[in-house]
C-alpha cells in the first residue's frame, strides 16, 4: 500500500474511533441527563387552551440544575402529587391555581410545593378543599389571564381561581391578555418525542444553548420604557380586572391574585423592593375595587427574613438568593394563601 | 475576545488554518525555511494585534509603543555605548506607561483623600487600562535587563521582539515569559501539527473545565456573599471566603492552562504558572507554586537587585517586604492590594526568621513510626495553616474597600445570624481538588521510587509536581474518555459572568 493509502486508512480508522467515542459519550450523557436535567419539555399541546403547552402526561421530571426537583406528572401533564397520593379524581377541583414555573415547581420535591402544602393544610380542616395546579413554565400573569376562562371551563373549580403574578402588567401586556394574542404550542411530532425520550441529553444541551446563547441576548434587550400615564394604566387594569371578575362570576368562583417577587438585598443586610411599590399599590387597589382578592406575599417573605433569617428564593446549588422558590418559599406562600382562604371562608360563614 | 468565547473559537480556527499552510511542501524546503519562519512569525504577530485590538484598537498603540521602546533600548544596551542610559530608559519608560495607565488616578485620589482635597480639582485622567499591560511591561523590562546581564542577545528583528511582547495566548494574563525562554523557540521550526494539537487541545480543555465549570460557578456564590455580607450567617460568609480561594485558583490556573494549550497547539511552549499551590507547607513554598512566572520575576528583577539576602538579615527582611508590597500593588491600583501584598510580605519575613532561628535540620536516617506519624501530622497542619493564611489574605484582595473587607472579616468571627444556605459546589470542587492533589502525590511517589539518586534530589526540591493528565487520542478508550469529558464539560458549564479575575490586572 502506498504512503498516501496508508495515511487515508489511518484517518478512516481514527474517524471510526471518533464516531464510537461520541456514541459512548452521548450514552453517558443521557444517563447523567436522566437524573440531572430531564422532563417538563414542551411535548404536548394544551388540552383545551388552558395553557400554551404542557409536559407529557404521566411522565417524570428530574432536575438538579436549580435545587433538587423530582415530580411525577398527572394524567393532564401537571405537577399535582397530592392528587396522585390520595387517589383523587382530577376532575374534582375546589381551587384552581394558574401561573408560571414558580407554580410548576420543578425545583423542589413534588411534596414540598406550596400547592401540595395547601392540600395538606386543607385536607383535614373543617372543610376539605382540593387545590389543583396547572402551573406551566413561562406562563406569566398575561398568559394566565388570557387563558383564564379556558382553564375555568376545563377544570371547573368549585370555589376559588387563583392567579400568580410577579410583575404588575403594563398597558401592552393587558392588551395582549384581553385580545388573547398568544399562540398555542401545537405539540411535538411523535418521532421527535421518541428521540427526546431516548436521547435524554438533548433537553440538557438545549438548556445550555438557552443559557449560553439565548438568555444573554434576552437580558441585553432592555424593556422599552413605559410611557403610559397612571390614568391610562389604571383604565387598562380596570378593563382586565372587570373581565376577570365577570368570568369568575360566570363560573361561580372567587378570583384571587397572589403577588410575589424576591426582594433585593442591600450591603448592610436590609432589603429593598425590586418593584415599583406605588404601582403595585395602585394595581392592587384596582383589583380590590373590582372584587378580586389580592394577596401580596412579598411582605410576609420580608418578615420571615427580618425575623427568622429565612429567605424564600434561591438554592445552595444555583443562584443563592434569587431564582425560584426553595422549600421555605413554598412553605411561606402556602401559609399566606391558607390564611387568606381561611379568612375568606370565615367571612362567608359570617355572612350566612 | 476571551478564551471561553465563540469569537475566540472562530479566531483560533482561522489562525490555525492560515499557519497550517506553512506545513505545505513548498515551505518545507530548506532554502525557503527562513522565509517560511518570517511569514509564520508575521502571521502570529498580526493575529496577536487583531486579538489585542478586538478589546479596543487603541490598546494596540500602547503595545506597539512599548515594543518600539524596548526594541531600541535593548539594541542600545547591546551596543555598549551609553548602555546604562539605554538600560534606564528601557526600564523606566515602560514603567511610566504602566504608572500613567494604571496608577495615576489611584495616586491622585489617594493624595486628595489624604489632604481632604477634591479629586476633580487635582485632575484625573479619563483613560482605560490597556489589556495585559501589567504583563507585557514586565516582559519588556526583563528583556532589556537580561540583555544588559548578557543572558539574552538583543534581537535586531523587530517582528521577533514584537511577537515576544504581543504573543496572544499569553497577552491578557500571562504567564510572564522571559526572552531567553521565548526567543530560541522562534529560531526553531515550530508550527501547528497533529501532535501539538492533540496535547494543546487537552490542556486547553482542562483549563476550560477549570474556568467555565468550576471557577465561574464558585464565583456566582462569592459575588453574592461579598456584595451583601451582612445578610448572611457567619458560616456562609466563611464558606464564601474559602470559596474565593478556590475560585481564584481555578480561574487563574484555568486561564494559564488555556494559554499553555493554545500556545502548544500553535507549536510553542509556555511555562507552567501553578504547581498545586494549596499543598504548600509555608508562605515561601506557596510563592514558588502560586503565579510562578510573577513570583520568579519579582525575585529576579526586584528582590535580587534590591540586595536580596546579601546585605544582612534586616535588609533581607526589608527587601522581602518591599518586593511583596510592590507585588501587591502590581495586582491593582488600590490600597487593599497593597495590604494583601504587605500581609504576604510579613508572612514571608516571619517564615524566614523562623527558618533562620531553627537552622537547617538533616532528616533522620531511620525515623521511627511515631516520628513518621508526627511528621505527617505536622506536614498536614502546615499545609492547612498556609491555606488558611492565603484564604484570609484574600479577603482584602477580593473586597472592593477596607470597609467591605472588615465587614467580611468580622462576620466570619462574630458568627451573627443571617441567611443560612450552604453552597454545595464548594465541597464538591474542594474534594475534586483534593483528589487531583492526591493523584499528583501518588504519581510523584511513583516517580521518586523509579528515579536515580540525582533525579530523586531534583524531585525532592520541586515537591509534589502538578502534571497534565494527557491521553493518547489515537486509542479508542482514551478518545472515549476525552469525548465524554468534553460533553460533560459543556453540560455542567456555568453560563453567567465569565470574565477572568486576573484580566483586570
Amino acid at each position: 500500500m502506498s504512503a498516501k493509502g496508508k495515511g487515508a486508512r489511518r484517518v478512516a480508522i481514527w474517524a471510526g474511533k471518533f464516531f464510537l467515542a461520541n456514541v459512548f459519550a452521548l450514552v453517558v450523557l443521557s444517563i447523567v441527563g436522566s437524573w440531572y436535567y430531564y422532563g417538563g419539555q414542551n411535548f404536548e399541546a394544551p388540552i383545551a387552551n388552558e395553557t400554551l403547552d404542557r409536559p407529557e402526561p404521566n411522565s417524570y421530571v428530574s432536575r438538579c440544575v436549580e435545587g433538587r426537583g423530582f415530580a411525577r406528572l398527572d394524567a393532564n401533564g401537571y405537577n399535582n402529587a397530592f392528587y396522585r397520593e390520595r387517589g383523587w379524581d382530577l376532575a374534582d377541583v375546589d381551587a384552581l391555581l394558574q401561573g408560571s414555573s414558580y407554580l410548576e415547581s420543578f425545583q423542589t420535591s413534588e411534596n414540598e410545593t406550596f400547592v401540595y402544602r395547601l392540600n395538606e393544610a386543607f385536607e383535614n380542616g373543617p372543610e376539605t378543599l382540593k387545590f389543583y395546579s396547572c402551573g406551566r413554565s413561562s406562563h406569566t400573569f398575561v398568559t394566565s389571564t388570557a387563558r383564564y376562562e379556558d382553564a375555568l371551563k376545563l377544570f371547573k373549580p368549585k370555589k376559588y381561581a387563583m392567579i400568580e403574578c410577579f410583575a404588575v402588567p403594563s398597558v401592552a401586556d393587558v392588551e395582549k391578555s384581553l385580545n388573547n394574542d398568544l399562540k398555542n404550542f401545537s405539540g411535538l411530532p411523535t418521532k421527535t418525542k421518541r428521540i427526546l425520550k431516548w436521547f435524554r441529553f438533548l433537553p440538557w444541551l438545549h438548556l445550555k444553548y438557552f443559557e449560553g446563547c439565548v438568555k444573554p441576548r434576552l437580558t441585553a434587550q432592555k424593556p422599552a420604557p413605559q410611557d403610559a400615564t397612571p390614568e391610562e394604566k389604571k383604565a387598562s387594569w380596570t378593563k382586565l380586572a372587570r373581565k376577570i371578575r365577570a368570568t369568575s362570576d360566570k363560573y361561580g368562583v372567587t378570583p384571587i391574585i397572589f403577588f410575589h417577587i424576591a426582594f433585593g438585598l442591600n450591603q448592610d443586610g436590609t432589603v429593598f423592593p425590586r418593584y415599583d411599590v406605588e404601582e403595585l399599590a395602585a394595581f392592587r387597589a384596582v383589583c380590590e375595587s373590582e372584587g378580586i382578592v389580592f394577596v401580596d406575599a412579598t411582605q410576609r417573605m420580608r418578615r420571615e427574613y427580618e425575623e427568622n433569617n429565612v429567605w424564600g428564593y434561591g438554592f445552595g446549588n444555583a443562584e443563592l438568593v434569587s431564582g425560584h422558590f426553595n422549600p421555605d418559599g413554598h412553605r411561606i406562600l402556602a401559609e399566606v394563601l391558607a390564611e387568606t382562604i381561611r379568612e375568606l371562608d370565615a367571612k362567608e360563614k359570617a355572612k350566612q | 475576545m476571551i478564551f471561553n468565547s465563540l469569537a475566540f473559537a472562530a479566531f483560533i480556527l482561522v489562525v490555525g488554518c492560515v499557519l497550517a499552510i506553512f506545513n505545505a511542501k513548498p515551505f518545507l524546503q530548506p532554502e525557503r525555511a527562513a522565509t517560511a519562519a518570517r511569514l509564520r512569525h508575521g502571521v502570529l504577530l498580526v493575529a496577536s494585534y487583531v486579538f489585542c485590538g478586538w478589546f479596543d484598537w487603541r490598546f494596540c498603540l500602547a503595545l506597539a509603543a512599548t515594543t518600539a521602546v524596548v526594541y531600541f533600548c535593548a539594541l542600545g544596551v547591546a551596543r555598549g555605548k551609553r548602555s546604562k542610559l539605554w538600560l534606564r530608559l528601557g526600564v523606566v519608560l515602560p514603567l511610566v506607561a504602566l504608572a500613567v495607565f494604571k496608577y495615576f488616578n489611584f495616586f491622585v485620589s489617594s493624595v486628595a483623600s489624604a489632604l481632604s482635597l477634591d479629586v476633580e480639582a487635582l485632575g484625573t485622567l479619563k483613560i482605560i487600562l490597556p489589556i495585559g499591560i501589567s504583563f507585557y511591561v514586565f516582559q519588556a523590562i526583563s528583556y532589556v535587563v537580561d540583555v544588559n546581564r548578557g543572558k539574552v542577545e538583543a534581537s535586531s528583528d523587530f517582528v521577533k521582539v514584537a511577537l515576544y511582547l504581543a504573543f496572544f495566548p499569553r497577552l491578557v494574563s500571562g504567564p510572564i515569559v522571559k526572552a531567553a525562554y521565548f526567543f530560541p523557540q522562534l529560531e526553531e521550526k515550530r508550527n501547528v501539527g497533529l501532535k501539538n494539537l492533540e496535547i494543546g487541545v487537552q490542556i486547553f480543555a482542562l483549563g476550560l473545565f477549570k474556568k467555565i465549570v468550576v471557577a465561574d460557578r464558585l464565583g456566582a456564590f462569592v459575588d453574592t456573599v461579598y456584595a451583601t455580607p451582612n445578610a448572611f450567617h457567619g458560616a456562609v460568609v466563611t464558606l464564601a471566603v474559602v470559596t474565593y480561594a478556590l475560585q481564584l485558583y481555578f480561574d487563574f490556573s484555568g486561564y494559564s492552562d488555556m494559554a499553555v494549550g493554545v500556545a502548544k497547539g500553535l507549536g510553542y511552549d509556555l511555562p507552567r504558572n501553578f504547581n498545586l499551590p494549596y499543598l504548600s507547607r509555608n508562605p515561601s513554598e506557596l510563592w514558588k507554586r502560586w503565579h510562578i512566572s510573577l513570583s520568579s520575576w519579582l525575585m529576579e528583577y526586584l528582590y535580587i537587585p534590591l540586595g536580596g539576602n546579601r546585605k544582612g538579615k534586616l535588609r533581607a527582611h526589608a527587601n522581602l517586604a518591599t518586593t511583596m508590597l510592590l507585588g501587591g500593588l502590581w495586582h491593582g491600583a488600590g490600597w487593599t492590594y497593597v495590604v494583601w501584598g504587605a500581609m504576604h510580605g510579613a508572612a514571608l519575613c516571619v517564615h524566614k526568621a523562623f527558618k533562620d532561628w531553627r537552622g537547617k535540620r538533616e532528616p533522620a536516617a531511620n525515623p521511627s513510626a511515631v516520628s513518621k506519624a508526627f511528621g505527617a501530622v505536622a506536614t498536614l497542619a502546615a499545609i492547612f495553616g498556609t491555606f488558611v493564611w492565603m484564604t484570609l489574605s484574600l479577603i482584602p484582595f477580593r473586597a472592593p474597600t477596607f470597609g467591605d473587607a472588615w465587614d467580611i472579616f468580622t462576620r466570619m468571627f462574630v458568627w451573627d445570624d443571617g441567611i443560612y444556605r450552604l453552597y454545595i459546589w464548594t465541597p464538591i470542587y474542594a474534594t475534586f481538588l483534593l483528589v487531583a492533589s492526591v493523584v499528583a502525590y501518588v504519581v510523584y511517589r511513583k516517580r521518586c521510587a523509579a528515579a536515580s539518586p540525582e533525579e530523586l534530589e531534583k524531585l525532592r526540591k520541586t515537591g509534589v509536581d502538578a502534571f497534565y493528565p494527557l491521553l493518547d487520542l489515537t486509542k479508542l478508550s482514551h478518545l472515549t474518555l476525552f469525548t465524554t469529558f468534553i460533553y460533560l464539560l459543556f453540560g455542567f458549564a456555568y453560563f453567567g459572568d465569565s470574565a477572568f479575575v486576573y484580566a483586570q490586572f
